[in-house]
């Protein structure tokens, strides 16, 4: 009888042996934007649970953090009139990094650019190129330094500032995703948050043990112009293609220059940022897209980011640390690697 | 011989039907074409459409929403969202996909087209 159980046992581990990496999938929308994650593990509770952790940990983000959901803590300190607003640890250090974020670019990725996001309309029915008085009544309003961070998780915005966290929320939440991927042994996950994407882990679909992560054409965003291979970082896109109008033969998009009011016009479609820390990584792409090939250039070399710079012309400049990682895929669709 | 290893003639009844399960478990693969792209149509949780690409196909697919409504064409081994009511058009500029991995989505509509296949170069796209 014994010897009868074993045989049955040997027979169902040779029935399962080509089943030895469980593999757990979830779709879903948070943060104004689709996501997707998939969790390859040994085990598949394990990789079904961290797929259910990931989830739920981001949609508590969202309630957190969005400025468009009533019941958020951002959306109680923009409705405070100037008034100090406690506001959960979560949230406060989110809003500390932005502030920081801030400064350490000088204004050039700024949380409190919603004024003129609202007012420009973009992605909405009725985008439009506003009044120029209406824009400098906007630029009132905007400037990280009207966020005044108080001890014990207090905030309090000034000159009728609105906070705005969509610049390093999906960043936030990668950090968070790679935090509970660090927590499980043995798995490897490769989260889609938006422009967002995270490759942690070995991959298992590839020798190398890499993610291979394109870099959209901002022309032709089903194709790409380059591929970073990562492994444990995130690789993080901004560009002027995904929300934008035309009037009068013009593109306006939606990552405005907190300087002028305007759409930023440095001559660059996108940039991309390759880094650990994904909120850096998310801030970084906004200010650099705002500082321009120049500046941006010499601000990632400064700092040994890894940074890809596609501009107008359709150019590709990558900074010095970004190395091997990256791969230039360009040619067909017209670009130079000039890197 | 059987006595010599314990086994009793009812036990190749059970290595039959343990057999007989893993060749119907591993029939799908066998007959499906090596690295079919398929294209795949969601909209929230629920499966729109799911056809396996091959050239001289033509479809055209309309998903209507509450407010927003999507027109998807499949041509050959291609498909893109041919037109769009919702304000961002950014379904219809993400292009024609044409390579497993790809995806296109319209938010508002909460629809996402992706092409599935072997051959997939990329792990994501960045956009």
């Amino acid at each position: 009888m014994k010897t009868r159980w074993l045989a049955g046992l040997a027979a169902a581990a040779a029935l399962l042996a080509g089943c030895g990496r469980a593999e757990s999938s979830s779709d879903f929308y948070a943060m104004d934007t689709f996501m997707s994650v998939t969790v390859y593990g040994s085990k598949q509770e394990t990789a079904q649970a961290l797929t259910t952790s990931i989830e739920q940990e981001i949609n508590a983000l969202d309630r957190a953090l969005s400025r468009h959901r009533t019941e958020s803590e951002i959306s109680a300190l923009n409705a405070a009139e100037g008034m100090v607003v406690t506001v959960s640890d979560e949230t406060y250090a989110a809003i500390e990094r932005a502030v920081q974020f801030a400064e350490w670019t000088d204004g050039a990725y700024d949380p409190t650019t919603a004024p003129l996001s609202d007012l420009w309309g973009i992605g909405t029915e009725a985008p439009a190129v506003p009044a120029q008085a209406d824009i400098d009544d906007a630029l009132t309003r905007v400037g990280w330094q009207n966020i005044e961070l108080f001890p014990d998780n207090r905030v309090c915005l000034h000159n009728g500032a609105q906070l705005d966290l969509g610049g390093i929320g999906k960043g936030w939440a990668t950090d968070k995703v790679h935090a509970l991927c660090a927590d499980t042994l043995g798995v490897s996950v490769l989260a889609r948050l938006g422009g967002n994407i995270l490759g942690y882990g070995e991959n298992p679909n590839s020798k190398e043990g890499t993610w291979n992560i394109g870099v959209a054409d901002p022309d032709d965003q089903a194709n790409v112009v380059a591929a970073v291979a990562v492994r444990d970082e995130s690789v993080v896109t901004s560009g002027d293609y995904e929300r934008f109008f035309e009037q009068d033969g013009r593109r306006y998009h939606h990552i405005f220059d907190p300087e002028t009011g305007y759409p930023a016009d440095s001559g660059l479609r996108s940039v991309t940022v390759v880094s650990a820390d994904s909120t850096e990584a998310d801030a970084l792409t906004t200010a650099l897209f705002v500082m321009g090939l120049d500046k941006g250039m010499a601000f990632a070399r400064e700092h040994e980011l890894k940074a890809i710079f596609v501009t107008s012309d359709k150019q590709i400049y990558t900074s010095p640390a970004m190395g091997a990682q990256y791969t230039f895929r360009g040619e067909t669709a017209g670009y130079t690697d000039a890197s | 011989m059987l006595r010599k290893f314990g086994l009793r003639p009812g036990d190749w009844a059970i290595f039959a039907c343990v057999l007989a399960l893993a060749a119907a478990a591993g029939l799908p693969f066998l007959f499906a074409p090596a690295g079919a792209l398929t294209c795949e149509i969601m909209q929230d949780d629920t499966l729109v459409r799911r056809v396996v690409l091959a050239e001289g196909y033509h479809d055209t697919i309309t998903i209507k929403g509450e407010t927003v409504t999507n027109v998807i064409e499949i041509d050959g081994k291609t498909v893109h969202f041919a037109q769009s009511d919702c304000p961002d058009q950014v379904c219809v500029r993400t292009g024609t996909l044409t390579r497993a991995g790809q995806l296109a989505v319209c938010l508002p509509n909460r629809v996402v087209v992706r092409l599935i296949g072997a051959g997939q170069e990329f792990d994501a796209v960045a956009s």
